[in-house]
């Protein structure tokens, strides 16, 4: 089968590498051009850690053109903030029947891409799908070389429309057999826990971040003042979940499900958490931590608190504190539902929109 | 609701004072107004701090200056942890308390509070004048108060032991108002009698909203919550106030200064006041914020997160910023 992979990032080689050594054509952009190249030099992706070896790939490209044309599944390993921009570079190339996955979705990474392609004139017979968060522990270690210390088990997967149900991801199920079907894109959307947790340690380590100071980002960076924050911010997106009948994985229940991370408080499992030994924090304010956390997870949030009739003050206080601190507004190019042309829609007529993909 | 007329204020004759908390600035203001000839009485929470002010088992004791500007021993007539042994007979009750110990004072002290009494605020916060006024109406006081809000404490320096206070600096051109602002300038000669630093303003609305440490301190102490919480040490102003930290002060200072012209009332922005305190040129916070000798040597809070933000929520923080003395001080080199 032969799949487009967009992003030869962390997760965009690891991605890349494990559909390779099962069979498939596999075709990687990047628009950087330079990864690439050392694709084509090495012959292909070095793995290390928990599966090893030299991986082909079909096509390496930055001309989304080359790896579109022909691709049957196109899964996007692209920072959540780029989902938009690189689905409207790629929509002359994409075609009726393609599976187009985000990997991760964040918030509402499906219907943002859906709604600018029908914003664009498209009318593709795509279906999408998000996966909740990244299948793959893993970082680069060269432009083509990467480490896998762990590939994620059962990881809830959506499908926008939802009433499609997963027959086209076939190819997904048999990568990765033990993922699990979510009811629709809501849940995964809901489930970014990515958002609970970044833009609130990064805040409350603003200066020492902000002066270059080197710690480890949860170990040192996390207080039990802050936990508190972030467990703030989570039972607001866990009130939002019921609102919209959604079964919303609490951060606690991720810690222990994930990690096996013990603890009587949230702060207590998060210093439990044995893979946080090696997480660093940022060297700059500017980081993903920050603004694809915001524009993609925290003002989506607000936006669907907003509409099912959610407060969400802790939500709101980090948008807005991270507006002022890094002088540009954060609700402004986010995923709200306004931008989506869906803030007419209550949290039943949600539910319906993700299930049907009709307005 | 229109304001009330009232007849013309004529201030009491200020003889008895009763200082509310014996830490560095309840010191210092004893011993300043116990050298004018009053006679001045503590009150505090803290018996430790007590302890030495009645030293001699006549009740009488006295608190001790240092540091240099003010020193040597002044006479407290009496001194208790209990307000019912101190208040009554004061004409002028010194408030100098965290601002949100506030209310709880004022509910305390309205069995005892003589009428006409004048309160005075070391410093006022924002709307010390009202939350008094208004906890001790609740509290079942019917007779009539004054009282008095300071943008700042007149006096800097820090307890070195329970009735012993090292006193760095007197400053000059503390801004003061009464409430209702038609007694301020009856009060302003008896006052300033006693503290010739004060300077009548229009009412105090002006002084609560040059709240300064209000403006600075939560939003320092948040974007380092971090840091702080684990017990981390970092030099507070120097090392935590940064660019990125500034320009949420700046955002804070901007608000507080939309709203002092929606009340019509004289605004200083917090770098044209930074500028004038400390003698800089600064063009904004961000760049005014790192190398100047007060902030170098200032050191965080000796508190929890939790403690600081208690401290400063309800009307901002006690801690002064005025002096570059003081806080030289508060950090051994």
């Amino acid at each position: 089968m032969k799949i487009a992979i967009l992003g030869a990032g962390n997760l965009g080689l690891a991605q890349a590498a494990h559909l390779s050594s099962l069979g498939h054509d596999i075709c990687i952009w990047n628009r950087t051009a330079a990864r690439i190249d050392e694709i084509l030099a090495r012959g292909g992706i070095e793995v290390h850690g928990v599966f090893e070896g030299l991986f082909p790939v079909a096509v390496a490209s930055d001309d989304l053109a080359e790896v579109l044309i022909g691709a049957e599944a196109v899964i996007l390993t692209v920072p959540a903030s780029s989902h938009v921009a690189v689905t409207a570079a790629a929509a002359p190339y994409l075609a009726d029947g393609m599976v187009y996955v985000l990997h991760p979705g964040h918030t509402f990474g499906a219907i943002a891409c859906h709604h600018r392609l029908v914003a664009m004139g498209h009318r593709l017979d795509l279906t999408f799908c998000e996966v909740q968060t990244s299948l793959f522990t893993c970082r680069r270690t060269g432009p083509a070389q990467v480490h896998v210390s762990a590939v994620k088990k059962a990881l809830p997967i959506a499908v926008f429309p939802a009433e499609r149900g997963f027959d086209a991801l076939g190819f997904l199920f048999e990568a990765h057999p033990d993922l699990v079907r979510a009811r629709d894109t809501l849940q995964t959307s809901l489930d970014n826990l990515n958002a609970s947790v970044h833009p609130a340690v990064v805040l409350a380590n603003m200066a020492r971040i902000d002066r270059g100071e080197a710690f480890l980002f949860y170990w040192d960076g996390v207080s039990p003042a802050v936990a508190r924050l972030i467990a703030a911010v989570d039972a607001e997106r866990y009130a939002i979940g019921e609102a919209l009948d959604i079964d919303v994985m609490t951060l606690e229940e991720f810690y222990e499900s994930a990690y096996e991370a013990q603890g009587a408080l949230l702060h207590d499992k998060m210093l439990n958490c044995a893979p946080y030994a090696e997480i660093h924090a940022p060297k700059t304010l500017d980081t993903r931590l920050v603004f694809e956390d915001l524009l993609t997870g925290l003002v989506p949030y607000a936006s669907l608190g907003r509409a099912v009739g959610v407060l969400t003050p802790a939500c709101d206080a980090l948008i807005s504190l991270w507006s002022i601190v890094l002088e540009r507004d954060f609700r402004v190019g986010a995923r709200t539902l306004e931008s989506m042309d869906l803030a007419h829609l209550d949290a039943e007529g949600l539910r319906r929109f993700v299930w049907t993909g009709l307005r | 609701m229109a304001a009330q007329p009232e007849a013309p204020y004529v201030p009491p004759a200020l003889r008895r004072a009763c200082v509310i908390g014996a830490g560095p600035i309840g010191c210092a203001t004893a011993a300043h107004l116990a050298r004018q000839g009053m006679e001045v009485r503590m009150c505090d929470v803290d018996a430790s701090k007590i302890a030495p002010l009645r030293r001699d088992g006549s009740g009488g004791g006295q608190v001790l200056i240092r540091g240099g500007v003010m020193d040597g021993p002044a006479p407290i007539a009496a001194a208790s942890t209990d307000l019912a042994e101190v208040l009554p007979g004061a004409d002028l009750i010194v408030m100098a308390v965290p601002g949100d110990a506030c209310e709880h004072v004022a509910r305390a002290a309205a069995p005892y509070l003589e009428d006409r009494v004048v309160v005075f605020f070391q410093p006022g916060q924002t709307l010390a004048s009202m939350a008094f006024l208004h906890a001790a109406r609740q509290a079942g006081f019917e007779g009539e108060i004054t009282p008095v809000e300071t943008v700042s404490t007149i006096f800097t320096g820090r307890l070195t032991e329970p009735g012993v206070a090292e006193i760095y600096a007197i400053k000059r051109w503390i801004a003061f108002a009464a409430f209702p602002a038609q007694r301020t300038a009856p009060l302003a000669p008896v006052l300033q009698a006693l503290l010739p630093s004060l300077v009548p303003v229009g009412s105090v609305l002006e002084t609560s909203l040059c709240n300064f440490n209000a403006v600075v301190h939560p939003a320092v102490v948040l974007l380092n919550a971090g840091p702080i919480d684990n017990h981390r040490p970092f030099l507070f102003y120097h090392e935590g106030a940064t660019p990125a930290v500034m320009r949420l002060v700046e955002a804070i200072d901007f608000e507080r200064m939309a709203m002092m012209r929606a009340f019509r009332v004289p605004s200083e922005s917090l770098l044209a006041w930074f500028n004038r305190i400390y003698d800089l040129h600064s063009p904004s916070l961000v760049h005014a914020s790192g190398p100047t000798p007060p902030t170098r040597t200032s050191t965080p809070p000796p508190r929890s997160t939790r403690a600081c933000c208690s401290k400063t929520c309800p009307r901002g923080w006690c801690l002064s910023s005025t002096s570059p003395i003081a806080w030289a001080c508060l950090c051994p080199p």
